[in-house]
């Protein structure tokens, strides 16, 4: 006999020990995200020169802090939930070991705490890309490992569920569309994971002065970003996820076409793995030639898939509003859903996302990278695809995900504004990048006035000002949200369980498993 | 919900797709090829600053560097290069050496390389990056087009000191 619930809206079942393995992963993240956010106020208000808020060392721990908190953390954090999820509730099956999944939450929470630790103790600043010859406290980099194998552990349980619920018969054909989009999560993350090895293993022994004495600085680069760049192909894979339900949770909209969608996601696959190479444009190694053909050719091929599912998944909203009689070229765009937080997330998920993706089609091309390398169109880039897409999506789908999971919403109220606020915060933010970027502003400088220079420095002070104006807004929208998540799993699940015993019970009360039946009542879930 | 993304596909999901979507394809298609040919035209015509590259070791780059302001050198850490020469800088925590002295419409070769992390220089103004990596040297090929007083700034973080770690090209007529 089992505890199991079941939620009306979607009928979708889950059983008591994944459901609090999966919200115990939720609040970490939001936990990171706040985290993220709280380093970001005063990185924002350092990088604008009006305030030039941290001395250099405080504002190299709090942008190291920033970046391992919202890209090295959050995401994954949060995708594990997602992985967790795909392979239960939406095969209509159990996990094969909730104990293989805590094992998985301590290694990841401990190397995250070993992270945050030596970062906090100021032997850390590294930035999240600690390139070396750079060195950090060896117990930074052995966090990283034990973290890594956290992840490692879940994505074991996400496969061996997979193919129990294969063997079992509890779902017929193939995956749902969102569990194939976490798989192809699972299996882009499993080959960043090798990167990871390649990076971490001579480093880690470098740092404790073990056999290594020295690591090249290029190959630790091609290592850390075979890894790194992949694992942000994990993301975009996990935001396109969101995306799609988003739109499910609250309109109970369908995929215009699962044969579009999923060749989208398996692209993916192929486009990202050279992908790497595109952090080699300016550095002495390797020919324009094979440069220009594993960054600039692969990276524009790379936007194929990603313009899909941005196709996709408003098409979908639109054919459903239509559906239910929006009329009109644009009635769909009007009846958006602009007075609900999850949809108008979902909107500016979908545009900074395609923003941050030229972007970084722009600094793929070998002759444009040699004038934006790092300097703030990079960020501008990071914001667009990681935080105003993938954070902003993650966003969306969690005011549908907290109810789905039985959670009422506090502060609803709130919520809409929110979601305003954070996107007009990017949007600009992400602005003031771009003029920075422009200007030939560099990232990560904590004095742009350059104190001391005997050349002329350009004018470029206000572009960072207005990126203090966004940064604030967006912080301040992504603290609201945080408060918002934290507070509704705080107050407790409202759902009481069932208990049901057969191998079975988890199917849909009204379907035959993979056998599409019935029509849907689609209730709006309006936040 | 049957029929959603939380649901296995319906029966014939895997059959082809509708025409919009076909012509979707088929226009993203063309606008990577199209993309893909303007660079590698500019590629092709030499819009590209050329580089070359050398492996070296933070003491040979080190006497390379001072060998050349030896030679060239007109005050305490500046240089005048003689077109049709070679430019060396050296990266270092927290400075480049030396500051350079080039004259306007002459092409020169810059090599960069590091001592220690990874830098950065950029020139401010002008946009262009090249990294400088310990071990490895780089040489840039650019011909300045402008007269005046460049600084150089680090554009990738190498510590505590980075917004300190400048140099300075002077473009003479
Ligand atoms: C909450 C509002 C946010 C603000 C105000 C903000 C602001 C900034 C700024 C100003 C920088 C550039 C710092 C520099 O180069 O000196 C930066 C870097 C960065 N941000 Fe954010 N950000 C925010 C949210 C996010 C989110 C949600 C993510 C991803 C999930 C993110 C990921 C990053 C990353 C990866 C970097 C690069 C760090 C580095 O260069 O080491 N940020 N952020
Ligand atoms: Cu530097």
């Amino acid at each position: 006999m089992e505890a199991i619930y079941t939620d009306p809206e979607t009928g979708l079942r889950l059983d008591r020990a994944t459901h609090r393995l999966i919200v115990t992963f939720l609040a970490t993240a939001f936990l990171a995200l706040g985290g993220a956010a709280l380093a970001a106020f005063f990185v924002a208000l350092t990088r604008a020169p009006a305030i030039q808020l941290l001395w250099p060392s405080a504002y190299y721990m709090a942008l190291t802090f920033h970046g391992i908190l919202a890209l090295t953390i959050w995401p994954h954090v949060f995708e594990a939930t997602l992985w967790l999820w795909a392979c239960t509730s939406l095969l209509r099956t159990r996990l094969i070991s909730p104990a293989l999944g805590w094992l998985a939450y301590g290694l990841a929470v401990f190397g995250i705490l070993m992270i945050l630790g030596t970062v906090a103790s100021g032997n850390a600043s590294v930035m999240y890309t600690m390139y070396v010859p750079l060195r950090a406290d060896p117990l930074f980099y052995l966090g990283h490992i034990i973290y890594a194998l956290g992840l490692l552990t879940l994505l074991i349980l996400f496969g061996l569920n997979l193919l129990k619920a294969r063997a079992d018969g509890t779902y017929l054909g193939s995956l749902p569309l969102l569990t194939y989009g976490m798989a192809v999560a699972a299996i882009l993350t499993v080959v960043a994971i090798i990167g990871a090895v390649a990076a971490f293993v001579p480093t880690v022994l470098w740092a404790f002065r073990i056999l290594i004495s020295k690591v090249d600085p290029l190959y630790f680069k091609a290592t850390f970003w075979s890894m790194g760049h992949t694992l942000q192909y994990t993301n975009i894979t996990a935001m396109v996820v969101a995306w799609y339900g988003t739109a499910t949770f609250t309109l109970g909209a369908r995929p215009v076409s699962e044969k579009f969608s999923r060749w989208a996601f398996a692209l993916y696959l192929i486009t990202t793995l050279p992908v790497f190479m595109h952090h080699f444009l300016v550095d002495p190694t390797w020919s324009h030639a094979v440069k220009w053909v594993g960054a600039t050719v692969v990276g524009i091929f790379l936007g194929i898939p990603s313009a899909m599912h941005g196709l996709a998944v408003p098409a979908s909203v639109e054919k459903t509003l239509r559906s239910r009689g929006v009329g009109g070229l644009w009635g769909w765009f009007r009846q958006w859903g602009w007075n609900q937080a999850p949809m108008v997330l979902l909107a500016f998920s979908v545009v900074l996302f395609g923003l941050g993706g030229f972007d970084g089609t722009v600094a793929t091309t070998m002759q444009l990278n040699m004038i934006e390398h790092n300097n703030m169109w990079i960020p501008a880039h990071i914001h667009g695809t990681l935080a105003g897409g993938a954070t902003l999506g993650f966003m969306a789908f969690s005011y549908g995900f907290l109810p789905h999971l039985g959670f009422e919403i506090k502060g609803r109220r709130f919520a809409l504004p929110q979601a305003w606020i954070t996107g007009i915060g990017f949007a600009l933010l992400i602005t003031g990048m771009h003029w920075g970027a422009h200007l030939g502003v560099p990232r990560r400088m904590q004095d742009i006035r350059f104190l001391g220079a005997d050349a002329p420095v350009p004018d470029w002070l206000n572009s960072m000002n207005l990126l203090g104006v966004g940064g604030v807004l967006a912080a301040t929208g992504i603290l609201t949200f945080v408060t918002i998540g934290l507070a509704s799993v705080l107050a407790g699940n409202r759902r009481r369980p069932e208990m049901l015993a057969e191998a079975t019970d988890l199917w849909l009360p009204s379907e035959r498993p993979g056998y599409v039946a019935g029509q849907v009542t689609p209730s709006p879930n309006t936040v | 919900m049957a029929g959603t993304a939380f649901d296995p596909p319906g029966a014939g999901w895997e059959r082809r797709m509708p025409p919009d979507k076909r012509l979707f394809l088929w226009v993203l298609l063309a606008q990577a090829l199209f993309l893909i040919g303007v660079s590698a035209t500019m590629l092709a015509s030499a819009h590209t600053n050329p580089v070359k590259q050398f492996q070296t070791t933070p003491e040979a780059f080190s006497q390379r560097v001072a060998e050349f302001v030896d030679k060239y050198q007109v005050g305490p850490r500046t240089v005048r290069v003689p077109p049709g020469e070679d430019a060396y800088l050296l990266a270092r925590m927290w400075s480049f050496y030396p500051d350079l002295i080039l004259k306007k419409g002459q092409a020169y070769t810059i090599w960069y390389s590091s001592v220690d992390v990874t830098h950065n220089p950029q020139i401010a103004g002008q946009r262009l990056s090249f990294q400088a990596v310990p071990g490895h040297a780089q040489g840039v090929v650019l011909t300045p087009t402008t007269t005046g007083t460049f600084l150089l700034y680090c554009g990738e973080y190498c510590g505590v000191g980075h917004q300190a770690m400048m140099g300075k090209i002077v473009v003479e007529d």
